[in-house]
């Protein structure tokens, strides 16, 4: 779930809107995109650990080839591609993806319905609230308590022109938090297949 | 009413009174056929309590609605696509009403785990509290610890450090196991399970309605047919795997094995009554008692309020079989100008059939009742058919007898050497006496059954695979008004028998049990938890986390006032609540509480029987209700076997009047049993409990060939007792080639049984009677 919702948000949001004004310029801004790089730096701060855990990595996607792959340099690489999720770790060495994983599970519906455009789990789920004065700020509040036993609110800022999200903040009951800062959008990067096979 | 010139009734009247007759009765065979059930208990008895309560319970059982369907691929890369062709599938078999078992909706899952979080204390075990307390030592502790802390600093991975603050030793993990894992080890994707082996995956639905609800299973069949060869065509592999594949195969069969079987009888039978009677009117007429039959065996069985099971219908065509005798002997008397004297012995082999089989009118086992009700309410309508139908509608014909040219010298040669007859006849009982303490029963109910081997092969593959759980075949059961005390009493059961426990006594304790893992859960962190706190304290240093971050978990393991109780009830609308629905139910005799045993081996259903011996807990065992239905079938037979020997002689000598009459038309009957059942006993066929009816037949026929000989000991008469006899052999034997096993068991002994008896009343009667005609006429002489 919370990999689905970082993606999800993460990179297009839009048929979901409680602000069709600010949902439709992202998706509008989006909709022709056939491929994209993302860079970006998540950082974890968890009540059990003294320092935050920060890594950076890319979000690859092509919907030619209907495929994503989730980059976390110098650690892991998540790639899905013809309907599977691939794990690598940061040896390079592929490890057990697919199997009793529920984080990659996740991961492989919420690629899935990227790469499909069905997005309608999420609406159901989160009340989706737009910033009052206008600014490029989504907040999500869960809408069943059982999502909200895990997660409190995940705070998405848009850049201002709407064109990829800026930052995503999501914050875990406990006040353990995630964010991540997205980086400048490569659209139409040049990603070969072989991006999509491997590291 | 109205008369002819001849005193009888107009030809237009009467055809219309039979008209009517047969559309009433064609009426209520039409009804019969289409509420035809395949639930084998409208076949099995009910009067022992043990036994009915086992078939109850298996009925109840929710495993028996219950629809698998797998999917496998060559290797592990493949298995995107085993998920994709089923949960195409999924929304098909939706719309037919089914539902998934799924575990994957969140808001279920998360009602589950909040449960658990709640009530941990009573849902940890003696057992869990003892393996746990090694685990609080520093070593294990700092291990544990620096286990979380890579997995909380993996970057996709979210909550693992925000959970295990608030149950760092993971005690809720235990319960909530049944939540992540499937069948066999193996996990869930959704609303599918996937095989440790990842080469194989399954959807498991429930099913709304009884497999034996054709209309309903056939199109749920067909969807599942339709959805494997699609996959097929994508190097897919689709089964179905169920009770609902295994009734519509079992139906198939019947189906199949009648319209297969009937139109090869019908023909052969034409055939060789064409040989007999080469008039077409006449073969038409003749066919009406077998016809009547027909309809009047299945619409007794309605008009009785029987259940009309799929397995007996297979006995409409051997009455088919028997019932055209009747129209051939009449035919035959009628050609041959003497049909008055066809009444006596046409009634007298209906008496001793009717007989015979209203005996079994009083078996304690319906499925030997409703053949009763069938044979005598179709052999009823077919002798009034040949007594007061046929003869009018029989055409005037020369009376030339086509089969003299067989009976003659066939008679001549049985007459001739009857001492060379009773040595043949001696010689082959003394043969097949051995052969007679070979008989033994099939007691396997898979035997029994017409799926196709293919469908069982899979099956044991199937259950191999997912460990066996998909379906136990043996449970403790108890049932009591409070379902607390069932719950204590087959947890003690389990208990007793030293087996571990299993989801229904992790997860639904009864009132005294949760007390005592209250107990043992307070005493135990009465103990801990002081030093474990210290000790978390030196391994999280030792380990590089914050141990202010598990107050929560210190919280959590400590002694408790109370907990909050846990009852059937809590866990509805959650996946472990659907787990426990196979288990728990409410019947009209209270709740039924089961826990499963797996599949037993015969030893350990007899230990097992043993130790509940007279407690309130008993076993309900698949392979026992296979074995002890034989046994009570066997046992009603045996015993009802000697009830009709005595009624048929006692019939036959009221009678005749004359020991050495009865004696000629009974002992070809005798010797033919005893043929047929050494002869199956050498072959090493083992019989079903219903094959033995057949010896019911075999004896009735025996004695209506012996009856027409012994009276009137002619060439002219053994014609049609031979193409009667070859006629109902026609009958019978195309059953032999049957798919359905009981089916294909029944033709057997009917085919060899009605051989055998063609053969004794040719050695027998013939010459008996002869000899003794002689002896009183040498005596006066």
């Amino acid at each position: 779930m919370p990999m689905r919702l970082l993606f999800v948000l993460a990179c297009c949001v839009a048929a979901h809107a409680a602000d069709p004004t600010l949902l439709d310029r992202v998706q509008a801004a989006s909709k022709d995109v056939a491929t994209v790089r993302i860079p970006f730096v998540q950082e974890k701060k968890l009540a059990i650990l003294d320092e935050p855990i920060v890594s950076k990595g890319l979000i690859e996607i092509s919907r030619p080839l209907s495929a994503v792959r989730w980059e976390f340099t110098g650690k892991s690489i998540l790639i899905f591609n013809a309907g599977k999720v691939r794990r690598w770790g940061a040896e390079g060495k592929e490890e057990s993806a697919g199997k009793n994983d529920p984080g990659l599970k996740s991961f492989h519906d919420q690629m899935q319905a990227f790469l499909s455009g069905d997005w309608t789990g999420l609406k159901s789920v989160f009340d989706l609230a737009p910033d009052p004065d206008g600014a490029p700020v989504l907040t999500l509040t869960p809408k069943t308590k059982d999502i909200g036993k895990y997660i409190n609110r995940i705070v998405l800022r848009f850049r201002d022109d709407f064109t990829a999200p800026a930052s995503m903040t999501l914050t875990a009951t406990a006040g353990d938090e995630t964010v991540y800062t997205f980086g400048e959008p490569e659209v139409g990067a040049d990603l070969p297949m072989a991006r999509f096979s491997g590291p | 009413m109205t008369r002819d010139a001849h005193g009888q009734m107009p030809l237009w009247r009467l055809i219309s009174i039979w008209s009517l007759i047969f559309a009433v009765l064609g009426a209520l065979t039409v009804h019969g056929v289409r509420n035809v059930t395949t639930d084998l208990r409208a076949i099995l008895p009910r009067n022992e309590t043990a036994f009915a309560r086992e078939m109850d319970f298996f009925a109840r059982q929710g495993a028996a609605k219950l629809m698998a369907i797998e999917a496998t691929v060559a290797t592990t890369d493949d298995l995107d696509r085993a998920l994709q062709h089923l949960r195409s599938l999924q929304p098909k078999l939706e719309e037919l009403g089914l539902k998934s078992l799924s575990t994957a909706d969140p808001h279920a899952v998360v009602k589950a785990a909040e449960i658990i979080q709640e009530r941990v204390a009573i849902l940890t075990t003696e057992a869990d509290l003892e393996a746990l307390a090694p685990e609080l030592a520093v070593g294990p502790l700092t291990e544990r610890l620096r286990a979380l802390r890579v997995r909380a600093s993996r970057p996709e991975d979210s909550f693992a450090g925000t959970f295990a603050r608030g149950d760092v030793l993971g005690l809720t993990g235990k319960p909530a196991l049944v939540l992540q894992s499937g069948l066999g080890g193996s996990r869930t994707d959704g609303d599918l399970l996937v095989h440790a082996d990842e080469r194989h995956a399954l959807l498991v639905m429930s099913v709304p309605f009884d497999p034996s609800e054709m209309d309903r299973t056939r199109p749920l069949m067909y969807a599942i047919d339709s959805a494997r060869d699609a996959a097929a065509q994508d190097a897919v592999t689709l089964e179905g795997i169920g009770a609902y594949r295994h009734f519509r195969e079992n139906l198939d069969a019947v189906h199949s094995d009648l319209s297969a079987s009937m139109p090869l009888s019908i023909l052969l039978i034409a055939i060789l009554l064409y040989s007999l009677i080469p008039n077409l009117r006449a073969l038409l007429v003749m066919q009406l008692p077998a016809v009547m039959g027909m309809v009047g065996s299945i619409a007794a069985v309605v008009i009785t309020g029987q259940a009309l099971p799929a397995a007996i219908l297979g006995f409409s065509a051997a009455i088919l079989g028997v019932a055209v005798d009747y129209g051939q002997h009449m035919v035959v008397g009628l050609r041959s100008g003497h049909a008055q004297s066809m009444r006596r012995p046409l009634v007298m082999a209906f008496m001793t059939t009717a007989t015979a089989f209203g005996v079994l009118l009083t078996s304690s086992v319906p499925g030997l009742r409703c053949i009763a009700t069938m044979v005598i309410g179709g052999l009823s309508m077919s002798l009034v058919t040949s007594l007061f139908l046929v003869p009018r509608l029989t055409p005037v014909m020369k009376p030339t007898d086509p089969w003299l040219v067989v009976s003659r010298p066939l008679l001549r040669m049985t007459q001739r050497f009857p001492r060379a007859n009773w040595l043949i006849a001696a010689g082959l009982t003394a043969a097949c006496i051995p052969g007679l303490m070979r008989t033994h029963f099939n007691d396997d109910l898979r035997k029994f059954d017409g799926s196709h081997p293919e469908t069982w092969r899979i099956l044991g593959e199937f259950e191999r695979r997912w460990g066996g759980e998909y379906r136990s075949s043996d449970f403790l059961v108890m049932i009591d008004r409070d379902l607390d005390h069932a719950l204590d009493r087959v947890a003690a059961t389990r208990r007793a028998l030293a087996l571990p426990p299993k989801e229904i006594e992790l997860l639904l304790p009864s009132r005294a049990e949760q007390a005592r893992r209250l107990e043992a859960w307070n005493s135990f962190w009465r103990k801990h938890a002081a030093p474990f706190a210290a000790d978390l304290e030196i391994a999280s240093r030792a380990a590089g986390v914050r141990f202010t971050a598990f107050s929560a978990s210190l919280d959590r393991y400590r002694p408790l006032d109370a907990a909050p109780e846990l009852t059937f009830a809590t866990w509805a609308d959650t996946p472990v609540g659907k787990l426990l629905a196979g288990y728990v139910a409410q019947t009209d005799d209270g709740w039924q509480v089961a826990s499963p045993l797996g599949k037993l081996n015969k030893s350990e259903i007899r230990t097992v029987g043993a130790t509940l011996a007279s407690g309130p807990v008993w076993i309900a065992s698949r392979e026992h209700i296979g074995k002890h239905l034989v046994e009570v079938v066997q046992s009603d037979l045996m015993h009802r076997g000697l009830a009709i020997l005595i009624a048929i002689l006692a019939l036959v000598f009221l009678i005749e009047r004359d020991w050495r009459v009865v004696t000629a038309q009974l002992l070809p009957s005798l010797l033919a049993l005893a043929w047929t059942f050494g002869f199956l006993g050498w072959c090493g066929i083992a019989l079903t409990p219903f094959a033995v009816l057949a010896a019911a037949f075999i004896a009735g026929i025996g004695i209506d060939s012996a009856i027409f000989l012994s009276q009137n000991p002619k060439a002219e008469t053994l014609s049609p007792v031979l193409v009667a006899s070859i006629t109902t052999i026609a009958g019978v034997a195309s059953l032999i080639f049957a798919q359905h096993p009981m089916i294909a068991g029944m033709g057997r002994v009917l085919g060899v049984g009605m051989v055998f008896c063609l053969l004794a009343c040719l050695l027998v009667t013939p010459s008996l009677t002869l000899f003794f005609r002689r002896k009183p006429a040498a005596a006066s002489a």
